[in-house]
């Protein structure tokens, strides 16, 4: 089918009406277009979940793996063509738990990807179990006594590994999620955006309403984005007031820019090997 | 005068046997003689019992004996433990300070004092092994210049001291034997003119193929005995434009490799039984996405942990069946160094024409052993990709259904159009599919492209004459215990049938297998695992079965004396 500026495939969308990955989509395809990314530029690496349905009505070059994984398909594809814009699209499920290790130390490497993390504080495509972003005490099917559990925190983990690019939106401010996606896009490193979505169908706790009375904007506080202690003051803020926006933002050495090869002006899969075979033979004579 | 000769020393990790292993066998390599080394070692760092040993010989070696002629016992862990190998006319060069022989081997121990020698030229206690290397050329009847040459070879780097102190060490060990012992003599005959060989394990042979297939990445977390592939790459690494990554655990290992394939390089990632286990889900990506894959799995013993550090044939089960579903895969087993060399660059060439993941199938005695092999020659490398589109448009369907079951692969970016993969089952473009018809059709396509494999997979080799009494069949590293055997076999009536293509078993395997009068399975596993396969696929049941899964390799000995006993001696 042909190409075009709305990011979009023929196929309609099976999100529930009012699901907040309507929301995230909207707010990639302005940002990819704001920016003039044409869509055989990028490679969107879905994760499995409701989100992950979202490969095939998203219109660029996909991956949808396994659940849990796409950070290290990212990683892979990243190596072999730096010239592809690569988002990362995850959950609260496979990003922050099956797929935890890979989220601990891809963020380590600050090899540029950007990470948008669908974050419904529950498993939602499972239909409602409770996931590792869950509040205490939230009841679901698999909690009903109450999770137990303090939840995982993506934006300490991030700082506290070298992140780079640490943030985190609310879905239904798609203004202000788009301008976050454009920042992290240009960003030459690892950025995530933790994207507190309501999914209306499971969750009634953690509603848009309820993410509304919460969350307010960094920007609007003078928060300094360059400052790791402040980042980490608010990363640890959650309750009554939610902070979102950008947490922490760093420059430093790249994965790509930490290795000769990859430094290269030419992507690697445009690169030749150069090795010396005889020189390599001499060892075994 | 033999025309072939053992030889062993072993002592303590710490005691610096690896290196001196090294230093052996390209001292005997260098000279013209055909070489096949073999070390043992526990999973540890300093102390227990490692052994080297290497067989020499004027004439190509498939493998190692385990009897030996020629055993250095740096401790009395050696002598406790390996005296039994020794051949009747054996000889033991020990230190007299360290180890004590039983009474009637005082004939043929030859007492050199190691750590006297050691002390007095002022060297560090490591260079003792330096020291019964000289004194081991000193009873081969060999020159020392080519034992000096090796040091020379190790120790360059390291410095004019070292250079000397070690050279000085191998003299003095040298000129006490030839003047204490001068009638201590196992001679080699003099091996014939050293021809353009080279001397490696299976492991820098799939290094070197690696390279050799245009690999730009390799993926990997350490795991013995496949680490030592990660440690070869990552040394040529930025220098030779490939990128080595050493990833957090086997699942981002193999995911890498996926997403790198996928977006357009040829890559590869290696490890042993227990990550091939992380990496399984991974798997069943790699053939529902249709991406080219190969992965290197070098067995040790399991389950788990198992033994780490030893031999086993134990994983072939588990590669041909692993993951959900149905689905082609190759598995690839070869049996001795040269085909580890050309069967990992063949493997990224299927992996690509029937997009599909390969596994080469080694163990730790292939990965580990160096093996005397004529120089690979990199330039008759075929370098086949398959059906690569250099360009596409929007209209570009990923699955397109094609007779052959093989659709035209696109690389993201390269042209403009998108290209889709989905590890849910798929329509042609790429897109979820749950339609019966759909998802019966995509089954299919897959599953066919096994009828184009399967014409183009080499038969199993038969080795030995035609028509025989007995029939050996073996797959893997077995090939080289029983190819040696069969060379002391020589006028008696048996062949042997090899495997290495074990995963779709070659077409001409049943006919093959029919055609034989008696056979006999040998394999490194308790519930015969190839015996099985055989059973599965052509209904023939080998009833007789040489099986052995205690770590160790077979050897040629007991493979011949298996042989004798059933056909008479």
């Amino acid at each position: 089918m042909p190409l075009n500026n709305t990011f979009a495939t023929n196929i309609k969308p099976t999100w529930c009406p009012g699901c907040g990955n309507f929301a995230t989509w909207a707010a990639v395809k302005n940002a990819l277009n704001e920016m003039e990314i044409a869509p055989n530029n990028v490679l969107t690496v879905f994760d499995i979940g409701c989100g992950g349905n979202g490969n095939n009505f998203w219109a660029t070059n996909i991956f949808h793996g396994l659940h849990g994984r796409p950070l290290p398909v990212a990683v892979g594809a990243k190596i072999a063509n730096k010239d592809l814009t690569v988002l990362v699209s995850t959950g609260d499920g496979g990003g922050y738990g099956e797929g935890g290790n890979h989220f601990i130390h891809t963020i380590r490497s600050n090899i540029q990807l950007v990470c948008l993390a669908h974050n419904n504080q529950l498993y939602g495509l499972t239909t409602g179990q409770y996931s590792p972003s869950s509040d205490q005490g939230f009841v679901s099917k698999t909690s009903p006594t109450g999770v137990s559990e303090v939840p995982f925190n993506p934006l300490a983990t991030a700082i506290s590994n070298g992140g780079t690019f640490v943030a985190r939106a609310f879905s239904n401010d798609i203004v202000h999620l788009t301008e976050l996606i454009k920042q992290a896009i240009q960003h030459p490193g690892f950025a995530l955006i933790d994207i507190l979505q309501p999914c209306v169908t499971f969750n009634k706790i953690n509603t848009a309403a309820w993410y509304k009375e919460r969350v307010y904007k960094l920007e609007e506080v003078n928060h300094p984005v360059d400052n790791k202690e402040e980042a980490w003051k608010k990363a640890m803020e959650w309750g009554d007031k939610i902070p979102i926006g950008l947490f922490y933002k760093e420059i430093r050495p790249t994965y790509h820019q930490g290795n000769k090869v990859l430094n290269k002006e030419e992507a690697l899969l445009n690169q030749k090997i150069k090795v010396n075979f005889e020189e390599l033979l001499a060892e075994f004579r | 005068m033999s025309k072939r000769i053992t030889f062993q020393i072993a002592g303590q990790a710490g005691f610096g046997i690896k290196e001196a292993g090294i230093i052996m066998s390209r001292t005997l390599l260098n000279q013209g003689y055909f070489v096949f080394d073999y070390s043992e070692y526990p999973s540890l760092v300093r102390g227990g019992h490692n052994t080297y040993q290497a067989t020499a010989s004027t004439q190509p070696l498939d493998s190692f004996y385990k009897t030996i002629d020629i055993l250095v016992a740096l401790d009395q862990t050696t002598i406790d433990q390996d005296l039994h190998k020794l051949s009747s006319s054996g000889v033991v060069i020990c230190d007299p300070t360290v180890c004590q022989t039983p009474e009637d081997m005082a004939e043929r121990t030859i007492s050199v004092p190691l750590q006297e020698i050691t002390k007095h030229i002022q060297a560090p206690e490591i260079v003792k092994n330096t020291v019964a290397l000289g004194a081991t050329q000193a009873v081969l009847n060999l020159s020392l210049s080519y034992l000096l040459a090796s040091l020379n070879r190790s120790f360059e780097a390291k410095g004019e001291s070292i250079l000397k102190i070690n050279h000085q060490a191998a003299q003095e060990g040298f000129n006490f034997v030839k003047e204490k012992y001068p009638n201590a003599k196992l001679e080699l005959e003099k091996a014939p003119s050293p021809t353009n060989q080279i001397l490696l394990t299976a492991n820098d042979a799939m290094s070197l193929a690696t390279i050799s297939a245009g690999a730009q990445a390799y993926f990997a977390y350490p795991m013995t005995p496949a680490s030592s592939i990660l440690h070869s790459l990552a040394k040529i690494g930025e220098k030779g434009g490939i990128i080595v990554r050493q990833s957090e655990d086997e699942i981002a290992v193999i995911n890498n490799t996926i997403g790198a394939s996928f977006s357009g390089i040829r890559c590869a990632c290696g490890t042993s039984g227990g990550g091939f286990a992380l990496m399984v889900e991974a798997l069943g990506l790699a053939a529902i996405t249709e991406t080219p894959l190969v992965i290197y799995e070098v067995q040790r013993p399991g389950p788990a942990t198992g033994v780490p550090t030893w031999t086993g044939q134990g994983d072939l089960d588990f590669v041909r069946h692993a993951a959900p579903g149905d689905f082609l895969r190759v598995v690839v087993a070869p049996g001795d160094i040269k085909e580890a060399y050309e069967m990992t660059i063949q493997a990224f060439n299927l992996a690509e024409r029937y997009q599909i993941p390969v596994i080469v199938l080694t163990d730790k005695l292939l990965a580990e052993s160096r093996q005397t092999v004529a120089v690979f020659d990199s330039s008759a490398v075929k370098i086949d990709h398959g059906e690569l589109l250099d360009s596409f448009d929007e209209n570009y369907q990923r699955y397109l259904k094609t007779d052959s079951g093989i659709s035209p692969r696109a690389i993201p970016g390269k042209g403009e159009g998108v290209v889709r993969a989905n590890s849910d089952e798929h329509d042609e473009t790429g897109f979820s599919t749950e339609d019966a018809e759909v998802i019966s059709d995509m089954v299919e396509k897959r599953a066919r492209k096994i009828k184009l494999l399967r014409e183009e997979l080499p038969p199993p080799q038969v080795f030995g004459p035609k028509e025989a009494d007995l029939t050996l069949v073996s797959w893997g590293s077995t090939k080289l215990a029983i190819n040696q055997a069969l060379k002391e076999l020589e006028g008696k009536s048996v062949n042997h049938i090899h495997f290495t293509y074990v995963s779709p078993l070659p077409q001409q395997t049943e006919e093959l297998l029919k055609r034989a009068k008696r056979l006999v399975m040998v394999e490194g596993n308790q519930s015969g695992q190839l015996t099985k396969l055989i059973r599965e696929e052509t209904g023939i049941l080998i009833e007789d079965k040489i099986l052995k899964y205690d770590g160790r390799p077979f050897y040629p000995e007991e493979i011949k004396e298996e042989v004798d006993k059933r056909i008479g001696k």
